[in-house]
């Protein structure tokens, strides 16, 4: 191939100011793109984006509700980013936060009574433990018996939401309540005791739930054991070089089942979350109607899997999903919606690429790829899907506490 | 993603460490939203051409338009347009969820200047609730719920068992076996009310039938829902009759030229030659009583329940029920309606026996209105759904 | 004898696997290209309501309307892989996300309900649908009969599809070069073979076999349009692929698997076992791992796995 129209170059390294211009510029783009989409279809891009705004952001309560979104994603995003930057596809998040859920609402009830202080930790420790647990059967599957972990993960994701139906729906389980009005009227999960549903805090103009308060300790706490501590780096030699680290006595099928442990637990903990925070009841139509789980891959992979981009990432998905439920009616079909998120995500990629590579559109010459090739040994981050996203580790620290999404 | 949970009561709390981290401006306020709002009804206002009353109505799925539940809804928003003329206006929301996540949805309504907002799925009633405290001067409707005490919320619901009822008996009427075939989502008390119903119905005609219903532990998903229709079919049943919305039934009903009974909303274009019978479901009419009371300044909370009496429910028959069922049945079906609209006739009058064979409702007794809602049994002669707990 | 819990099952195994087999074949040849993409959901969707509008609004007889309807579903579905190849192998982006992106784009809350919602399909009877053929005249034979010769044409092309995908990939010049670019995509350069080529070519492939897959629902299936009509199987479908071993002849088996034991359940259901429905509504995917765990570690040791470069850019030079 000798010659495509529009080709890349990989930049040496981004200058700071792109790493503002890009995300802006792709905002712009997509704000393009999408009006046009708007216009042609006979509805107003401005107004609508004012719409978008208030909703996800301006209007009283509104980055309150983007917190409420933003709050699982960020968990379930730190599960994903952890498991995928160790080159574990562990794509059960959605059912590991089940469980999680499950558990958690589980402990919930047992000590929900005896206040927060004990339940809080219960909570959180029975729902890191189902997640865990959850993710562990692919983990060990894939470590001992070679089984893919993509298929493993993904079919317990369905098996895990039936349980969750079989609690509520389908039988006289603990966790179902048999005895409210409204609960025999459509079945619903006992509700914990009050005084153990978990506190938010009032900043400024937004309330912050506890978990995502959690969340964001959590990324701290990833970004510093994977960048700075013997167990992340010996993690880091695993995924990046596998060779490597036989040859170092690292075992590596424990470290493969540790990182998928680790990310259950974290997508658990986006289960106690929705318990603890939010639902205060085991609820299996909300939980798989919402798809935190799923939607936490694409947070994570925004963030380049990186912990810390994770939380903007979270926030921005939060507030994309927010504007999106509101528009959606009678003048605004929710197809355009869907469309709209499509390109604004589309874009968000595109820019993302673009602050790392030059554009050359026309025929370039085997010359200059030649040059572009001998740049290769600079410590660039790679750019790229599964299999080499954070390979290298020099490629992936480049990029740490950049605090990039776009 | 579209369907987002939301926080149902952020209380107050201690301040965490890693609040104190994160936040250094953090108070520990509780969120001041929940006005008690339970005393006086809205603020009458008047309504006219140039100020009409703004109704929303929110609907669960992604299209009003999706061939059921929903369907039923729009088309009676659709009416009260029309109803009221200039003095209403209506709107929509979609794919609202059934989480708490809605109080952020109606917040926007509202703010548009929303005066009544209607939620037309169960699972919006808590939400609902919630948005009808922290919004005292809108009106709100409810699918199925009933007020705990705010003035500015009432409940409605229609009486699936006795569409079912006459379907049942139609089914009946039509089968050439002794089986018919259910495809049923879930066993939640409302879907029981129809299935209860159906069969009740059909064993009025031929107190030997059996109906088996196959759990496909979904919503709408056309893959189970026909493999579930194909089994009951490979099983000797030529009538299907489904609890669920998906139209694939219809269609494979229609291939192997078994009868078919849909649900809410007549969908018999697609499986026209075949189609037998389906309850439909008419909001209408109680909407358009609540909306009067705004209007006039009479509105008080109530639970309405839109029987036949109403005209609720109404029966959109087949080509094949006036063909296939004899002029004796077609009279008894006619009849049994009457008796449905006069009021003399209820669905559950004892004596019912469930499936293991109890006494679901005493001899000479009928059912009351939590009993309906709550319903918990299921009758006997239906195999393949159980009700747990 | 044709009504048995065994013919029942065989039948519906075939029915049901056929549309995750098409997916299934299509994702298999973007995948060995090295383009992973999770965008199938969507990609399917659009084809299930591109190839209904189009058979409701043409004219002409039966069956030139679903050939058009079952090529613009195709075309469709293509298109929607064009901008994941575009945006994965010209602009090297994540492929993970670029896929969800495309479902969020073109699913059931995105172009396909548009389509749905403003051309008014919802509702509207199917003008021309895919009818069951009696293949050679023997669909009354005993068992065999309902199993393989009573079917749709989307069924029997699925088998025409994995001869050919199979005959493509292991005997051709051009199946040696797809699967160079899958395994190596630095050598496959090195010997000539246009890696962007390929992944384009392979990646838009893919998205005309889920657009057809698509279509399966509305033009075989269902007989009408409803949002969200595939309810899944595109994930399903990616499934199939790992399944599979990212072999063609093996995809058959999968889904096949899969749609057989699908039907278990409501089958023994209507034949009054009494068991939870949410536990038969678990057994395609729990045996879907048990069959993986025991073919991955009896007999595929490093023999039978994904594409070496799966999910990776590539760039010349790196």
């Amino acid at each position: 191939m000798t010659a495509d129209l529009i080709r890349l170059e990989r930049r040496l390294a981004t200058p700071r100011w792109l790493m503002l211009a890009v995300p802006a510029a792709a905002g712009v783009v997509a704000l393009l793109l999408a009006a046009i989409f708007l216009a042609a279809t006979g509805r107003d891009p401005i107004s609508t984006y004012r719409q978008m705004a208030q909703a996800s952001i301006t209007r009283d309560g509104a980055l309150s509700a983007t917190m409420i979104t933003a709050t699982p994603l960020l968990l379930t995003g730190l599960a994903a980013a952890i498991a995928f930057r160790m080159r574990a596809w562990n794509i059960g998040g959605e059912g590991q936060l089940y469980i999680g859920a499950i558990a958690a609402a589980g402990a919930g009830l047992v000590v929900g009574g005896q206040g927060l202080a004990v339940a809080l930790p219960a909570m959180c420790l029975a729902g890191m433990a189902g997640g865990a647990l959850w993710a562990a059967i692919p983990g060990l599957l894939r470590a001992h018996l070679n089984t893919n972990e993509i298929l493993t993960s993904l079919m317990l994701n369905y098996v895990a939401a039936l349980l969750g139906y079989y609690l509520i729906f389908g039988s006289g389980s603990y966790w179902r309540d048999l005895t409210s009005p409204g609960a025999q009227v459509f079945p619903q999960g006992k509700e914990i005791a009050a005084t153990s549903w978990w506190p938010g805090f009032l900043a400024p103009g937004v309330v912050l739930p506890l978990g995502f308060l959690v969340g964001i300790a959590c990324a701290v706490g990833l970004f510093v054991t994977i960048r700075s501590t013997r167990f992340g780096f010996r993690l880091r030699v695993v995924s990046d070089s596998p060779r490597a680290a036989l040859y170092a006595g690292i075992r590596t099928k424990r470290a493969f089942v540790l990182v998928m442990v680790l990310s259950g637990a974290l997508a658990g903990l986006a289960g106690v979350s929705q318990v603890g925070d939010f639902a205060h009841q085991l609820d299996p139509k909300g939980l798989q109607g919402a798809a935190y789980g799923y939607t936490g891959i694409v947070v994570a992979a925004l963030a380049r899997y990186n912990p810390i981009g994770v939380i903007l990432a979270a926030l921005f998905m939060g507030a994309l999903a927010n504007a999106g439920l509101s528009l959606a009616g009678s003048d605004f079909p929710q197809g355009l919606v869907g469309m709209i998120e499509g390109i604004i995500l589309f874009c968000a990629l595109g820019g993302e690429v673009l602050s790392r590579y030059r554009i050359r559109v026309g025929r370039g010459s085997r010359a200059l790829a030649s040059v572009v090739a001998s740049d290769s040994t600079a410590p660039a981050p790679r750019v790229d899907g599964i299999a080499g996203e954070g390979a290298g580790q020099g490629g992936a620290e480049v990029d740490m506490g950049t605090g990039r999404i776009l | 993603m579209r369907d987002l949970r939301s926080l149902r009561r952020l209380s107050v709390g201690a301040v965490g460490v890693a609040a104190a981290l994160v936040i250094a401006a953090c108070g520990t306020t509780s969120t001041t939203a929940e006005k008690e709002a339970t005393g006086a009804k809205p603020a009458s206002a008047k309504y006219d051409a140039s100020n009409p009353l703004n109704v929303v109505v929110l609907f669960q799925s992604e299209t009003p338009n999706d061939g059921g539940w929903n369907e039923s809804w729009e088309r009676a928003r659709n009416k009260i347009e029309e109803h009221f003329g200039g003095k209403v206006k209506t709107s929509y929301k979609v794919s609202v969820p059934d989480t708490e996540e809605t109080v952020n949805i109606v917040d926007g309504v509202v703010a548009d200047g929303a005066d009544v907002v209607i939620g037309v799925s169960y699972g919006q009633g808590p939400p609902l609730l919630k948005a009808a405290k922290k919004h005292p001067d809108v009106y709100f409707i409810q699918s199925q719920w009933k007020s705990p005490g705010l003035a500015n919320f009432s409940g409605v619901d229609v009486a699936p068992e006795q569409g079912y009822y006459l379907a049942g008996m139609a089914a009946a009427a039509a089968s050439k076996g002794k089986t018919i075939g259910a495809v049923v989502p879930f066993a939640v008390p409302f879907v029981l009310r129809e299935i209860n119903g159906f069969a009740l119905g059909a064993q009025s005609i031929d107190p030997s039938i059996k109906v088996s219903g196959v759990l496909t532990n979904s919503w709408f998903d056309p893959s189970k829902d026909v493999q579930a229709a194909q089994a009951v079919m490979s099983k000797g049943a030529n009538v299907v009759a489904r609890f669920l919305d998906d139209r694939a039934i219809d269609t494979a009903a229609q291939r192997k030229g078994v009868y078919w009974v849909g649900t809410g909303t007549d969908t018999r274009k697609t499986a026209p030659k075949t189609f037998l019978a389906t309850p439909m479901w008419n909001w209408d009419g109680v909407l358009t009583t609540l909306i009067d009371s705004i209007l006039n300044d009479q509105w008080t909370s109530q639970f309405l329940y839109a029987d036949m009496q109403k005209d609720g429910v109404t029966m959109a028959w087949g080509d094949a029920f006036k063909e296939k069922i004899s002029a004796a049945d077609q009279q008894k079906i006619a009849d049994m309606e009457k008796a449905f609209k006069s009021g003399e006739k209820q669905v559950f009058t004892g004596p019912i026996t469930d499936v293991d064979g109890k006494v679901a409702v005493e001899d000479g007794q009928s059912l009351d209105l939590d009993g309906l809602l709550g319903m918990n049994f299921v009758v006997q002669g239906i195999t393949g759904v159980r009700v747990k707990g | 004898m044709n009504d048995g819990l065994v013919v029942q099952l065989l039948a519906s195994a075939v029915l049901f696997g056929t549309p995750l087999l098409i997916a299934a074949l299509g994702e298999l040849l973007a995948e060995r290209s090295g383009i992973l993409n999770l965008g199938v959901e969507g990609m399917m969707l659009v084809g299930a309501v591109s190839g209904f509008l189009v058979s409701q609004r043409i004219g002409g007889a039966g069956w030139t309307a679903l050939l058009v309807a079952v090529v613009a579903a195709g075309v469709v579905g293509g298109g929607m892989g064009l901008i994941h190849a575009f945006l994965t192998v010209t602009l090297r982006a994540n492929q993970i996300v670029s896929g969800l992106a495309l479902t969020i784009f073109g699913g059931a809350i995105g172009l396909s309900s548009y389509i749905g919602d403003s051309q008014h399909l919802t509702g509207q009877a199917a003008r021309h649908q895919f009818e069951a053929i009696n293949l050679f005249g023997l669909s009354d034979l005993p068992i065999l009969g309902p199993v393989l010769f009573h079917h749709t044409l989307f069924v029997y092309g699925s088998w025409v599809l994995v001869a050919a995908v199979a005959y493509y990939l292991y005997r051709t010049r051009a199946g040696l070069h797809l699967r160079a670019v899958g395994e190596d995509p630095a050598a496959a350069d090195a010997m000539g073979i246009s890696v962007t080529g390929y992944r384009y070519v392979h990646t838009v492939a893919g998205g005309v076999f889920a657009g057809v897959a698509g279509a399966f629902y509305t033009l075989a299936l269902s007989g009408n349009w409803s949002n969200g009509i595939t309810a899944g199987a595109g994930w399903i479908a990616l499934a199939m692929v790992v399944l599979a071993f990212w072999r063609p002849e093996l995809v058959v088996v999968g889904a096949y698997l899969f749609g057989g034991i699908a039907a278990l359940g409501p089958n023994l259901q209507a034949r009054n076992v009494s068991l939870p429905p949410e536990l038969f509504s678990a057994l395609p995917y729990l045996m879907t791992i048990v069959v993986l765990v025991l073919v991955s570690s009896a007999w595929a040791r490093g023999r039978l796995n994904a594409p070496a470069a799966l999910g990776t850019a590539y760039m010349r030079g790196e």
